[in-house]
């Protein structure tokens, strides 16, 4: 019985509300939890959904749970000034605020995953740049476990194996992966589950555990093993080198710069490593 | 709502966070199950049971009811956005929806708990639909002046009459019946009777009308002949049946006034796109200032219309008289449908004529709300009963 964890996203929720005039989950949360409940049919397993988020935004982690997830978690997100995005578009400086909340999002997210413990973490393809699967990438390099991207189908599970859909350049083709693993759903609209009375009112009556600010800085830390979170690699710090470097045309992934002592690194040593690491592929000079 | 003055120093207009679930469950089910058929059921009348059974699966039939009879144990207010969801898309199946919920409404506050359990199950699960038999040809607006009889003799009442323009009539397996068990006594003779109507010798379907609009509920004529029913089918005691009758009819009208929210919505919401689109003289009609002024005019009215249903409703929900709210919610919303989507036909020109964009459908169908479950005429006798008394 494999636990699952599946990530909300938390980007369209503002736009989705300023156009329905309602609070409800975008179309590829809908999608991601359609999966979640398809997996947790094939292995028996039990859905967790998190969502990063407000306190009064509990509703939508209300309706992934009349959907058919098993327990819910809403996190604030971390403060802004604690600089801990990863991503960045190069030729560019950092991308804004978005691009760093979204960096700490990955932070956040992937405390959680690991406190949660679920084996199979699924999310949308949430990117600034549209659908790279960045998130789930970095979560994914944060926890140290295999990623698939582009997920259209769960088809079995074999033990401690998951055999999955997935398109990617165009092309589909099934993929098996050992979990603990990440997988990304892809663009296909999957069947929801309507929305049942019954189920919504099992939902009201379940414990939404909230997480506030603070307490996920402190499980931040705990999981990189750090006493701050200032310093993190910063998207500003990857925008500094690419355009010290003269880079373009290529995205940066998040990278976890480990030192020696198996620490992530502040963002100063991540500097250091990351344009040594360039030089050596003949991207910097 | 989460309280409207339930603090006496706070008033909140929003919806709680379940109530806005099952308002988008009632939504999403209109959206998938009604809105593919409406337009076809509207010409054919026929009325879809395995869509009401569908919406007994997915937990929308009894709402309001307690848990211990079977239902789902939630607010009033939570049955009302359903109803008005359902009237947006086809107010026909909304409408044979709430007046089964008016049944069940009279056999919850009066009923035994045999009656309960008898009819209750099969309601809250859609195999079964109920309706209210009051109206007789010469006992409209004049309830209390029905002629049908309800004798005792023995073990059994003997019914013998008819009652016609029953909204249901024509597929409903209970009833909530009001015959004289003492024609001497005119309206306080009437009683309230339970029949099981598929199942009772003597009970026929008469004529099924052809109606205007909400053309797929079945509104039926229903004709008792020397119809014989246990005595244990007398809801509550004998005499009483008129102020049963008007205490269920008080809750019915705000199920209609939420039914005439709802196709005030619908059409408000095709014209308000269908303006977008459509372009004459080089810029779309909503450009314009006459038809955008006066989309802004029925906005308001709906508005207006669903606070004041909302307050009928909210009295309800805390145990107070809301009769004359009722009536006054009845009116308001009623009437708001039938201008609302006899302005949209207009706003839309020939194209709101045409069956395919449904709002003349629903300008049929907001006619029989200004008229039914009292007419509007009626309402304002209670309303001005209430303010000279």
């Amino acid at each position: 019985m494999a636990g699952i964890t599946v990530y909300l996203d938390n980007t369209q929720l503002s736009n989705i509300k300023k156009d329905s005039g309602e609070k409800r989950l975008d179309p590829m949360s809908k999608n991601v939890i359609s999966l979640a409940c398809r997996l947790k049919e094939l292995c028996k397993g039990q859905v967790t959904a998190i969502l990063i988020a407000q306190e009064e935004d509990g509703i939508y982690l209300r309706e992934a749970l009349a959907s058919g997830c098993d327990r819910a978690i809403l996190a604030q997100p971390l403060q802004e000034g604690t600089d801990a995005g990863l991503a960045a578009g190069v030729g560019r400086p950092a991308g804004g605020k978005a691009a760093r909340q979204a960096g700490m999002d990955a932070y956040l997210a992937a405390a959680l995953a690991a406190q949660a413990g679920g084996e199979i973490i699924l999310m949308g393809d949430r990117a600034l740049d549209g659908g790279t699967s960045y998130l789930g990438g970095q979560v994914s390099e944060l926890l140290q476990i295999p990623h698939v991207s582009g997920v259209t189908d769960m088809i079995r599970v074999d033990g401690h194996q998951v055999e999955v859909r997935r398109t990617g350049d165009g092309t589909q083709e099934e993929a098996a992966v050992d979990f603990p693993c990440l997988l990304t759903v892809g663009e296909k609209e999957q069947k929801a589950a309507p929305l049942l009375v019954d189920k919504i009112l099992q939902a009201f009556g379940m414990e939404l555990r909230f997480v506030p600010q603070e307490e996920g800085e402190r499980l931040t830390r705990g999981f990189l093993r750090r006493d701050t979170l200032e310093g993190m690699g910063s998207l500003q710090v990857l925008g500094r080198i690419a355009v010290e470097g003269d880079c373009a045309g290529e995205i940066i992934n998040c990278i976890p710069v480990l030192d020696e002592a198996g620490q992530v690194s502040p963002y100063e040593d991540a500097v250091k490593v990351l344009q040594q690491r360039w030089k050596e592929r003949g991207m910097l000079p | 709502m989460a309280c409207l003055g339930k603090e006496r120093d706070r008033m909140d207009f929003a919806l709680t966070e379940q109530q806005q679930l099952i308002q988008r469950a009632a939504r999403e089910f209109a959206e998938k199950e009604l809105a593919p058929g409406a337009i076809e059921r509207d010409m054919t009348e026929e009325f879809p049971m395995d869509i009401l059974k569908k919406l007994g699966d997915a937990g929308l039939i009894g709402l309001q009811f307690p848990k211990e009879m079977g239902g789902k144990g939630i607010d009033y207010l939570s049955f009302i956005l359903a109803v008005e969801e359902l009237c947006k898309v086809d107010s026909a199946f909304g409408i044979a929806y709430a007046i089964s919920s008016t049944f069940t409404t009279g056999i919850e506050l009066f009923g035994s708990k045999e009656q309960k359990q008898h009819c209750m199950p099969r309601l809250f699960s859609g195999d079964a639909i109920g309706c209210f038999a009051l109206t007789e040809p010469d006992a409209g607006s004049d309830a209390g002046a029905a002629k049908m009889t309800a004798i005792r003799e023995g073990d059994y009442y003997v019914l013998n009459g008819a009652k016609h323009f029953i909204t249901n009539g024509a597929v409903a397996e209970y009833c909530m019946l009001i015959a004289n068990t003492d024609p001497s006594k005119g309206a306080k003779g009437l009683s309230a009777f339970l029949v099981d109507l598929k199942d009772t010798p003597g009970v026929k379907v008469g004529h099924i009308e052809n109606k205007c609009g909400i053309r797929c509920a079945k509104v039926a004529e229903l004709i008792f002949e020397d119809v014989r029913i246990p005595a244990d089918r007398l809801i509550g005691q004998e005499g009483k049946g008129f102020k049963y009758a008007l205490t269920a009819l008080n809750a019915g009208r705000l199920g209609v006034a939420a039914q005439g929210i709802g196709l005030a919505q619908a059409a408000f919401d095709i014209t308000k796109e269908y303006m977008k689109e459509r372009k004459q003289f080089g810029k779309p009609i909503c450009a314009n200032q006459y038809p955008a002024f006066r989309m802004a005019d029925l906005e308001t009215e709906i508005d207006m219309a669903r606070l004041l249903l909302y307050k009928g409703v909210w009295k309800q929900q805390n145990g107070e008289d809301f009769a004359v709210d009722a009536s006054k919610a009845k009116l308001v919303c009623t009437n708001t449908a039938m201008r609302v989507t006899m302005e949209c036909i207009q706003s839309m020109g020939g194209a709101g004529y045409m069956r395919e964009q449904q709002v003349e459908r629903m300008f049929r169908d907001a006619k029989i709300t200004q008229i039914y479950e009292g007419t509007n005429e009626i309402q304002r006798l209670i309303i001005s009963g209430a303010i000279f008394r």
